[in-house]
């Protein structure tokens, strides 16, 4: 049997959801689940010991390390004895990217926006310096954790044309141009991939079946997703995804540890 | 005006320096300043909120105030922006982030004109793309693609989506802050053009035949300002000006004189303009940028070790009179905890052309 942590962000739960349904189908995997809202998660650090969590030097104050003991079970989680990791939600700075494909023509990756161009030189060079950023902090070490894998927080599903919050203007401007957005999307990706490959870290993608033509995600797929803090979708919600989602991007994430 | 007041004044007054303020007499007003103090050397003519949409342009010294204005919280125009995420050396390096549009610098009163009159479809300029090792140039950007274009085509799209934001920029904004840098240049002989930098010095390659060297006078460089004003005026009527003159000395001239004479020539005549400007157009204001920086009481502290560069410090003590005077104390104290961070010597990051004339220059000595 191999033991695998995920620990993660608000988006671990659609992956705690899907699990559940596909447990079965992977019985030599044991999937230990450690995950908290955003607001406390980034807090959480590794100590020497290999524990994750509200370890010694974390300052949570009362109300977070209760959140943190009610959404994950308890305050650590051991991850030196695990086969694998899996860090559900990291920031992946896609949203700048899109921005600047929603407001460039990009030479040689994509045209249709209004606005300015954008040599290939330059967004090569932008890409590069946005995935800098997105690269964890330094405990995420692949070298020290076997079998480190990041899962990106999902992209906004299409239905978020109808939300008003800034967060998705970018992503808004892109549901209606073609597939050469998905493509200078992939462009970031590629270039994630291999600095956190750098790190000995592997990087999975959102999964493919999940995602329209714009490189957004399908509607349904953000239809009756949760939080921790509250258990349906809210109304100008559209990065949280649900069960189906997280199955999907379950079965790619542990085909990429290789252990099944 | 001056037989008025004497009248209005007591019979007692002999001389009309009678009364003036101390900042009207060189021993109040310089001799007995704190060296690093600018004193009150600006009285602004008009205030400018922080609501105001403000486009700038100009030499490479109008980085600084573009960058001072942003930190402080000024509405600064940006039709090319790009995200936050993005940082600052990597856009500068390709001419984001460095003015309301990415045209680079303009040195020259003829480039602003001739930028402005290219974007409302008024002009075609000669030579507009160059190139070198195979690799295409924005002949009036030479800088905002340090490694070129594919092709001559693809320049001239770049170009053409690029006037669209210029055109933008000018029209919806309330204020404009053009600092005048230089009045040597380039120019095309047959269609007049003018190029922010020689033919030659990072791309194509310079011909007498088609390139003359010129430098503009008072009355051009005065009779240029005033239709730039026209043709933004004429699109955006309630627009208002704020002009300033750059600190920096030339790096290289082609006139014939020493460096030091070629550059208080024109120093003097973009001076002499901004004077003029003032005193006939009542939403045009000065800021006295040239002379904070260049005031003898400071005695050259303000410049780097080559005495060109203008230091942090120089610049900070510049835009603080400006924000001083445009703005509560709030943003003041604010730009100062920030300036206090900045790193010295951040002007070897700005973006300027002519710093590749450097290059030409040898090292003997001065007959």
């Amino acid at each position: 049997m191999k033991r695998i942590v995920v620990v993660g962000n608000s988006h671990i739960i659609a992956m705690r959801d899907a699990w559940h349904i596909i447990k079965d189908d992977y019985p030599r995997l044991n999937l230990n689940f450690f995950g908290t809202s955003g607001g406390i998660f980034q807090h959480l650090r590794i100590d020497s010991e290999m524990r994750f969590g509200c370890v010694q030097g974390v300052e949570l104050n009362p109300n977070q390390l209760a959140g943190l003991r009610r959404d994950a079970g308890a305050e650590t989680i051991n991850l030196h004895d695990a086969d694998a990791v899996i860090y559900v939600g990291f920031v992946s700075y896609e949203r700048p990217i899109a921005k600047i494909i929603a407001e460039f023509n990009i030479d040689g990756l994509c045209s249709g926006s209004e606005g300015s161009r954008m040599s290939a030189a330059a967004y090569r060079d932008f890409v590069e310096d946005v995935a800098r950023k997105a690269m964890p902090a330094e405990m995420w070490d692949g070298e020290c954790i076997p079998s480190l894998v990041f899962v990106p927080t999902p992209r906004p599903s299409v239905d978020c044309s109808s939300g008003t919050l800034p967060i998705y203007e970018g992503w808004k401007r892109l549901i209606a141009r073609n597939s050469e957005v998905a493509n200078s999307l992939d462009v970031y990706l590629d270039r994630l991939e291999e600095i956190f490959a750098s790190r000995a870290i592997r990087m999975v993608r959102h999964p493919a079946a999940a995602l329209a033509d714009s490189g957004l995600t399908r509607s349904e797929f953000s239809r009756g997703s949760a939080t921790f803090q509250a258990n349906i979708h809210g109304a100008e919600d559209f990065f949280h995804m649900n069960r189906d989602y997280g199955r999907l991007q379950l079965i790619d994430t542990l085909s990429a540890l290789r252990l099944v | 005006m001056q037989e008025e007041l004497m009248a209005s004044t007591n019979a007692a007054i002999i001389s009309p320096y009678q009364g003036l303020p101390p900042r009207a007499f060189w021993r109040t007003g310089v001799s007995a300043r704190d060296p690093l103090d600018p004193g009150d050397l600006y009285t602004r003519r008009f205030s400018i909120t922080k609501n105001a949409r403000i486009v700038t342009a100009g030499s490479c010294f109008a980085q600084h105030v573009g960058r001072t204005l942003r930190t402080s919280g000024y509405a600064i125009v940006d039709e090319e922006a790009l995200p936050q995420a993005v940082s600052d050396k990597v856009a500068h390096r390709y001419g984001y982030r460095l003015y309301s549009a990415r045209y680079g610098n303009i040195y020259t009163s003829r480039q602003l004109f001739q930028l402005l009159r290219e974007a409302y479809g008024e002009f075609v300029p000669a030579e507009a793309v160059w190139e070198r090792d195979n690799r295409y140039y924005d002949a009036f950007r030479p800088n905002v693609e340090p490694d070129g274009l594919e092709s001559e085509a693809l320049v001239r799209e770049h170009r053409a989506a690029h006037l669209k934001r210029v055109r933008r920029a000018f029209e919806g904004l309330d204020v404009f802050i053009f600092t005048f840098g230089l009045t040597e240049t380039w120019i095309h002989r047959h269609s007049g053009t003018v190029y922010p930098t020689a033919p030659g010095t990072i791309a194509g390659s310079f011909d007498p035949a088609l390139f003359a060297f010129c430098n503009l006078d008072f009355h051009e460089v005065l009779s240029d300002f005033e239709s730039c004003r026209s043709l933004i005026m004429g699109n955006n009527p309630g627009a208002k000006f704020i002009i300033t003159v750059s600190p920096v000395p030339l790096t290289a001239t082609a006139s014939g004189n020493h460096i030091e004479v070629a550059t208080s020539y024109s120093k003097a005549v973009l001076r002499a303009v901004c004077g003029a400007l003032v005193e006939r157009y009542d939403n045009i204001d000065y800021f006295p940028s040239y002379e904070v920086i260049t005031s003898q009481r400071a005695g050259g502290a303000y410049y780097d070790s080559n005495l060109r560069s203008v230091t942090t410090n120089g610049v900070n003590t510049a835009m603080k009179l400006f924000l001083a005077a445009h703005d509560d104390a709030i943003q003041v104290e604010k730009f100062t905890k920030i300036s206090d961070t900045l790193p010295l010597n951040q002007e070897e990051e700005l973006i300027c052309e002519d710093l590749f004339l450097d290059r030409f220059a040898t090292s003997g000595q001065t007959k």
